[in-house]
């Protein structure tokens, strides 16, 4: 009788914690769609930008985008990122400046010395479950370093992060997704407005369309 | 070597809880605002309005093209 409480418990605690969101399989993420980024606006008055894309990958861990983990904290497997995020985020930007109302163009364009031409380095993107006693909570992470410069001069930087919590009782594929696409949400809101807010300063530039 | 019995079944969610202290990559929120710069650092203002406008830009080519 003891025996067979042991080998339940035993059992048991081994079962729950697999209840709560315990995966063995990788988990695919992807950006958001273009029309769930930024609201569309004018505020970019038709000024050039030149968007590098992709940023360089700046990542502590670049082999994958996240982990999953069980109710011990204990890793599981990994989640991935359909596009790299070097890729993901520089596009998302891009697609968010466009969709502000700056004509965005790509590496390949001739200097132009009141252009801007913006690039980058990802610091981090890591999607990962914060795992408390009653819920399951997927986070994401989003970390940015901004360059912002012309050929007439202009040298700026700046340092971005942002984090995505989806709290959930559940860890599901769609939650991790969740996280990713809140997060890449708000770093184009913030880059976007970051990136306004700084060309705003010198009405020289951005218009020799 | 003996079989597993029930106590080594018991023994493993305890292994679980010591291994289980695996390291955060993400960040407390309370820590994101010190990862975020409030404005830019600006190294190098672009030239004035007038110098900018100048050194031609995209008339170059058209004016090169006049020229011939």
């Amino acid at each position: 009788m003891t025996r067979d409480l042991l080998l339940a418990a035993g059992v048991t605690s081994l079962a729950l914690p697999c209840a709560s969101g315990c995966a063995f399989v990788p988990v695919d993420v992807q950006p958001p769609p273009t029309q769930e980024l930024n609201a569309a606006s004018n505020v970019g008055r038709g000024r050039d930008v030149v968007v590098e894309i992709p940023f360089e990958d700046q990542r502590n861990d670049r082999g994958r985008c996240g982990t999953q983990k069980n109710a011990y904290n204990m890793e599981t497997a990994d989640v991935r990122c359909s596009v790299a995020p070097a890729e993901w985020v520089a596009h998302a930007l891009a697609t968010g400046l466009q969709r502000a109302g700056f004509h965005v163009l790509t590496a390949g364009a001739p200097p132009v010395p009141s252009r801007a031409r913006v690039h980058g380095e990802v610091t981090q993107f890591f999607v990962e479950p914060k795992v408390n006693a009653l819920t399951f909570d997927p986070e994401a992470d989003i970390g940015v370093r901004l360059v912002v410069e012309t050929p007439s001069g202009l040298l700026a930087e700046r340092r971005f992060y942002f984090k995505a919590t989806e709290v959930s009782l559940v860890g599901t594929e769609d939650n991790f997704q969740a996280a990713a696409s809140t997060a890449t949400r708000e770093a184009v809101d913030g880059m976007v407005s970051a990136v306004v807010a700084l060309l705003d300063r010198y009405p020289q530039l951005g218009g020799a369309r | 070597m003996r079989p597993a019995g029930s106590r080594d079944l018991l023994a493993l969610p305890v292994l679980a809880l010591i291994a289980g202290c695996a390291r955060h990559v993400v960040i407390d929120p309370e820590l994101v605002p010190s990862h975020n710069d409030r404005d830019w650092t600006v190294h190098h203002e672009p030239a004035a309005p007038a110098a900018a406008a100048s050194t031609g830009g995209r008339d170059l080519p058209s004016k090169v093209g006049e020229a011939q």
